[in-house]
């Protein structure tokens, strides 16, 4: 079998560039849906919280990811109970998810950073160093999310769309939103081992927002966003590798770069071509 | 030969029930039955709480006082609604054609479907709403009113048992209403259509039954919707 640790593509280990692939399309699908159902800012609090499940973990001597993801789930199933008639509370409701997080995670890893825990890492990312255990919580995610738009892709447009209208239509919105939501913080979690909690909604974030800038049906926007998400992440890890930049940083940054170039050209309306 | 007429189906029924936004009281002990065929127009001044009564009724809110009951479970009672504003974002990338289609998603969801049928039906109320050459055009590119036929369209592509319209023919021209008033009076006679709206007369939807909306609903007698009918005459052709 072939050691990833040891082999290379495209000049990056395997390992790495199978991440950045695994990523590619959670970001592809997840981050199309994130976007359009404008959960960008609730992600990133439910990535900063993560940050606090971190903290925990490592105080009780498990896995740090296992933390993450325990913090994250219970804030998507928080945010995602708050009532219709209490929308307007969310952002509140984010911000003090976020720095609440922020704060439990840096006062329980206060002093261990330089030891045995990679604080910076949590924060940042560290993506040169995936492990097996990412590439197959990644990959798990992946099916899972393929599996959940070959079950129910429609019914999932439906509530991103029009949730009143899907509702109407049969569909269980609060149990489908709930299990989007949870997907959406395992995402991020996913990704924390890339880029870390500061910076992992971009990645949910840019590709997207290109692919809505060039694509303008559902699919290709998808097509388009994974595409970006995966020129970023390469890309990214190329200069990064090639002027010794920090690599999370240099990867959103391509991102962006990205997202910068694709708003020059002019959309055309398809009215326009009848 | 005495024709029978069907037998009069309940489909939802209010018991005092109230709702409110925070501490404002959108509407109070609501007693109301809906039954199968009725033609029910709903009046009122605006923020009088009509379109809080309509989301009740199709259980798109729940009361936070009293109760409304669903009494149709199985099979489901197919919904069909127009609301005054749309609450999706217009830059959602969805075509016409695909937004009218999400009226038969219950029915394309069973493995039984006919795709190839609901996409006939589509087409049907797309050519029938004038809108068969927007059917590519995305949701951004469409006028106010050429939004207003399309979600007319996605409403009644689902064959409604229950149609709720919250002031369909605002922002539609003088034709569009009339192919939509059209429309109404061709619906099956078993369709439950309700409708607020403020040009409803004689010429255009007769109503069964009238409710006022002020907070509390009222009835209103065979006069008093007379008199409305008078006082909105600008819906008299």
């Amino acid at each position: 079998m072939t050691d990833l640790s040891a082999t290379t593509w495209l000049g990056l280990p395997a390992a790495t560039v199978l991440a950045v692939l695994l990523a590619s399309v959670l970001c592809g699908f997840v981050g199309t849906f994130v976007v359009l159902r404008r959960l960008v800012a609730l992600g990133g609090g439910i990535a900063h919280a993560a940050f606090g499940g971190i903290g925990l973990a490592v105080l009780a001597g498990w896995d740090p990811r296992l933390g993450a993801a325990g913090v994250a789930a219970v804030a998507a199933t928080l945010l995602s109970a708050l009532p219709r008639e209490r929308s307007d509370r969310v952002d509140a409701v984010i911000g003090v998810l976020w720095a609440v997080g922020m704060a439990v995670g840096m006062l329980l890893l206060a002093g261990r950073s330089g030891g045995d825990v990679d604080v910076e890492g949590y924060l940042f990312g560290d993506i040169s160093s995936v492990r097996p255990s990412d590439l197959l919580v990644l990959g798990v995610l992946v099916l899972f999310v393929l599996g959940l738009h070959a079950v129910c892709g429609r019914q999932l447009v439906a509530i991103a769309f029009d949730p009143d209208h899907a509702a109407l239509q049969g569909v269980r919105v609060h149990r489908l939103s709930w299990i989007l939501m949870l997907v959406v913080a395992l995402s991020l979690v996913a990704l924390l081992a890339l880029v870390g909690v500061v910076l992992a909604i971009a990645l949910l974030a840019i590709p997207p927002l290109v692919g809505l800038r060039l694509g303008r049906s559902l699919p290709a926007i998808v097509v388009l966003a994974t595409a970006t998400a995966l020129a970023t992440g390469l890309g990214g890890l190329w200069l990064a590798g090639a002027f010794a930049w920090p690599a999370g940083p240099t990867v959103v940054l391509t991102g962006a770069a990205l997202l910068a170039i694709s708003r020059l050209g002019r959309r055309r309306s398809s009215r326009d071509a009848r | 030969m005495i024709s029978r007429m069907p037998e009069k189906e309940l489909l939802v029924r209010f018991v005092g029930a109230g709702f409110r936004f925070d501490r404002d009281v959108a509407l109070e002990a609501v007693d109301l039955e809906v039954s199968s065929g009725e033609r029910l127009a709903v009046l009122g001044p605006n923020g009088g709480g009509k379109t809080t009564l309509l989301s009740l009724m199709l259980g798109l809110r729940r009361p936070s006082a009293g109760r409304v009951e669903h009494l149709r479970l199985e099979p489901a009672l197919r919904r069909g609604y127009v609301p005054q504003f749309p609450a999706f974002d217009r830059s959602f990338p969805v075509r016409v054609e695909e937004m009218v289609l999400e009226g038969r998603l219950r029915q394309r969801s069973s493995w039984r479907a006919d795709q190839g049928e609901c996409r006939a039906a589509v087409r049907r109320q797309l050519e029938r709403l004038e809108l068969l050459d927007l059917r590519r055009a995305y949701l951004t590119e469409l006028s106010g009113g050429e939004l207003k036929r399309a979600l007319v369209a996605r409403a009644l592509v689902g064959d409604p048992e229950l149609l709720v319209l919250d002031e369909p023919t605002a922002s539609l021209d003088a034709s569009a209403r009339a192919t939509f008033w059209e429309l109404l009076s061709e619906l099956p006679a078993r369709t439950t259509v309700v409708l607020a709206a403020h040009d409803i007369a004689p010429s255009t939807f007769a109503p069964t039954r009238a409710l006022l909306v002020d907070r509390r609903v009222r009835e209103l007698g065979q006069e008093a919707m007379d008199a409305h009918a008078l006082l909105c005459g600008h819906g008299r052709d």
